[in-house]
């Protein structure tokens, strides 16, 4: 509080990740400025922030997209940094020069890094350059020929990636050759809607690696430090479900060991800012994936081990405040383990799902963080990401934090939308996941994880299905509308009455 | 009164009783109380509780526990025999492709008259900026495409309806 940061922050965001800067902001005295959508006009992140700028309509691309309308948005409040959140524009360096010519701060990275980082081509080369594992693969490629050539050299199995991607659209896994020239099609079609750019890369497809990654904060005076790992190795489609830290098979040694090479990718672009260096872990061996130049949405976990707060660090690094703190040498503190709960079917094939959220009881209880971007009444539509809200929660060990989550996931109760919340509690409960033996193909490795009902959970619907229907045949007719469900077989006690009885003269039947 | 439980072709026997319920030739002790202006019910099957969401759709209802969606249908036994007894329709060959969620159809991946394979690619759509490629459960020939590329849907829009073969 003692040290001038900002007095206003423009969110250029919405949902779980816009709440959660602007709670931040709050935290740090600094006023928040929330923009949103046509159909985001009373979300939580509108509700909670300080003040609020409509951008457009509901297509992302002409409100959370448009850069022009952001600026105006930030200068006719008057504020004097803008936090981009993940997704969106925060990995445009675009728009990162855009406010900075506006005389706005970017609460990100430099554009130089974010450029370097977001071409996964360029990024290769650069990594190569400075000494970070890759896995081997090709240049962005532009014609089957070419690609039938690069596929000959790498072998299969192997996987198509967009180069301007990330976030899993525009990725193909080809395991033979046969496949190479549809799944190319799809990934490069895939690729230039999502980004606008449809060129793809090859790279060799390692069958069960771990997917680990290192948390780096830097700030603009050339001091950079490691959080320590998360693994996400629990993902589907590649998309994370579920992430933890520590990982259960990082060491110290290795610790140190990754936390290092992400330092040195980070400082080859000349980061600035909290970003996260990926890897894929197999066999003793790790391999540069991406480096996600931004906030990301499993972050939390790494708070709740290191205890400090990654998004005031964002905000004091964009301030130009240097890190006024090291490691701990006690990093990791217990375990932490987050859950996302998405608007998606898990016994559909994760089919999105949209609707009006009735009814909303969040966790609580000790170690327990529920970042939700939700509120009872909220429209969930299709318009944006199916991602709700994030249950995080800390504990002693991880045996501990397992045990929590299943119990806080058990606390949970959303209506109105169907959420991966079952999947996430079937987890807790597996027993690859409980010894800690996880890959990025544990989803599909475990096709038991989407099995029905347990018996006893199927009898207790049951039990309530037959003692609804028969109070609702047992309801009487009620003058000035129906009362539903609040009989049971025609006795009512005096509570019941009070609280059931919006019309009155009808008289309890013998 | 004797209920049919059915859900996802499980089907359990429930018999209501003065007390609760009884099922398999136990007794159980059941009460279900609901939270006024709320979905919420608290079951009790004797001491132990199970906090539920309930809701009544169409002549289903459907019952949420730990997150988790069941569609059970619930059926007196008068009813049910009635309904076995009738003779059973909508067998034809005709068989046909529902969207089974809101999107943009991407691409139309047959044409109709074209005989394909099961497990052929159909339709992609377009949901949460992911594409999902609709494939044909049995083989079949393509009788109708009712959509078009580029067209949006909502969940249960008629995409292809097939004919014959092995359906």
């Amino acid at each position: 509080m003692n040290e001038p940061l900002f007095s206003r922050i423009l969110v250029a965001n919405r949902g779980e990740i816009a709440v959660r800067v602007i709670r931040a902001c709050r935290e740090l005295g600094i006023e928040s400025v929330a923009v949103y959508s046509e159909p985001d006009r009373l979300a939580p992140h509108v509700m909670q922030a300080d003040l609020s700028v409509p951008i457009g309509p509901a297509r992302a691309a002409e409100s959370y997209l448009d850069a022009e309308r952001l600026i105006e948005a930030a200068r006719r409040t008057g504020a004097e940094a803008v936090h981009p959140g993940y997704g969106f524009l925060a990995e445009s360096a675009g728009f990162s020069r855009a406010l900075e010519e506006a005389g706005l701060v970017f609460i990100g990275p430099p554009p130089d890094a974010i450029e370097a980082m977001g071409d996964k081509t360029r990024a290769r080369d650069l990594m190569t350059a400075a000494g970070v594992p890759v896995i081997p693969g090709s240049v962005a490629i532009a014609g089957v020929e070419e690609a039938e050539r690069a596929a000959d050299q790498i072998g299969f199995p192997l996987i198509l990636k967009a180069a301007a991607g990330g976030g899993g659209k525009g990725m193909r896994v080809v395991q033979q050759p046969g496949e190479l020239a549809s799944a190319l099609d799809r990934a490069r079609s895939e690729a230039e809607q999502a980004f606008g750019d449809g060129r793809v890369y090859l790279e060799r497809f390692l069958e069960r690696p771990r997917h680990i990654e290192i948390q780096i904060l830097a700030d603009t005076h050339g001091v950079g430090v490691h959080l320590g790992e998360r693994e996400c190795s629990i993902q589907r489609r590649h998309q994370k479900l579920i992430e933890e830290a520590p990982s259960p098979i990082v060491d110290a040694e290795l610790r140190q060991h990754m936390g290092r090479v992400a330092l040195e990718a980070a400082s080859a672009v000349g980061y600035e800012g909290a970003g996260t260096v990926e890897f894929l872990f197999a066999d003793g061996d790790f391999f540069f994936l991406e480096m996600n130049t931004r906030i990301q949405v499993e972050h939390p976990v790494t708070e709740m081990v290191t205890g400090v707060d990654l998004v005031h660090e964002q905000i004091r690094v964009a301030a130009g405040i240097p890190l006024s703190w090291r490691p701990e040498a006690s990093w990791p503190w217990g375990h932490s383990i987050e859950c996302r709960i998405s608007g998606e079917d898990p016994f559909s094939g994760f089919l999105p799902s949209s609707g009006r959220i009735s009814e909303l009881e969040s966790p609580g209880g000790p170690g327990v963080r529920w970042d939700s971007g939700i509120s009872a009444g909220f429209e969930v539509g299709l318009h944006y990401d199916p991602l709700l809200a994030k249950l995080v929660v800390h504990g002693a060990d991880r045996e501990q934090a397992i045990r929590r989550m299943s119990r806080a996931l058990g606390e949970l109760h959303i209506g109105g939308v169907t959420t991966t919340q079952p999947f996430h509690r079937a987890v807790m409960q597996e027993r690859d996941f409980l010894a800690g033996e996880l890959s990025i193909r544990y989803v599909e490795d475990h096709p038991a994880l989407l099995d029905g009902p347990d018996a006893d959970t199927l009898q207790a619907a049951a039990i309530a299905a037959v003692l609804l229907e028969e109070e609702r045949r047992d309801t009487p007719a009620v003058p000035g509308g129906r009362v539903d469900g609040r009989f049971r077989r025609g006795r009512l006690s005096g509570w019941q009455r009070a609280i059931g009885s919006g019309a009155s003269g009808w008289t309890e039947p013998s | 009164m004797r209920y049919f439980v059915e859900r996802a072709g499980q089907r359990l026997e429930v018999e209501a009783t003065e007390s609760g319920v009884r099922i398999a030739e136990t007794e159980l002790n059941a009460h279900i109380e609901s939270v006024p202006g709320s979905q919420r019910r608290h079951l009790r099957i004797g001491e132990r509780g199970v906090a539920l969401a309930a809701q009544r759709a169409g002549d289903d209802w459907i019952v949420r526990i730990g997150g988790r969606l069941l569609r059970l249908t619930v059926e007196d036994e008068r009813t049910h025999l009635i309904r076995e007894l009738a003779p059973a329709h909508g067998q034809g060959a005709v068989d046909e492709v529902r969207a089974p969620m809101a999107g943009l159809i991407l691409r139309v991946e047959v044409a109709e008259g074209q005989h394909v394979e099961a497990g052929a690619g159909l339709v992609v759509v377009e949901a949460m900026k992911m594409e999902n490629e609709l494939r044909a459960e049995a083989g079949g020939i393509v009788e109708r495409i009712a959509v078009e590329e580029g067209q949006a849907v909502n969940p249960g829009d008629l995409l292809i309806t097939f004919a014959g073969d092995d359906r």
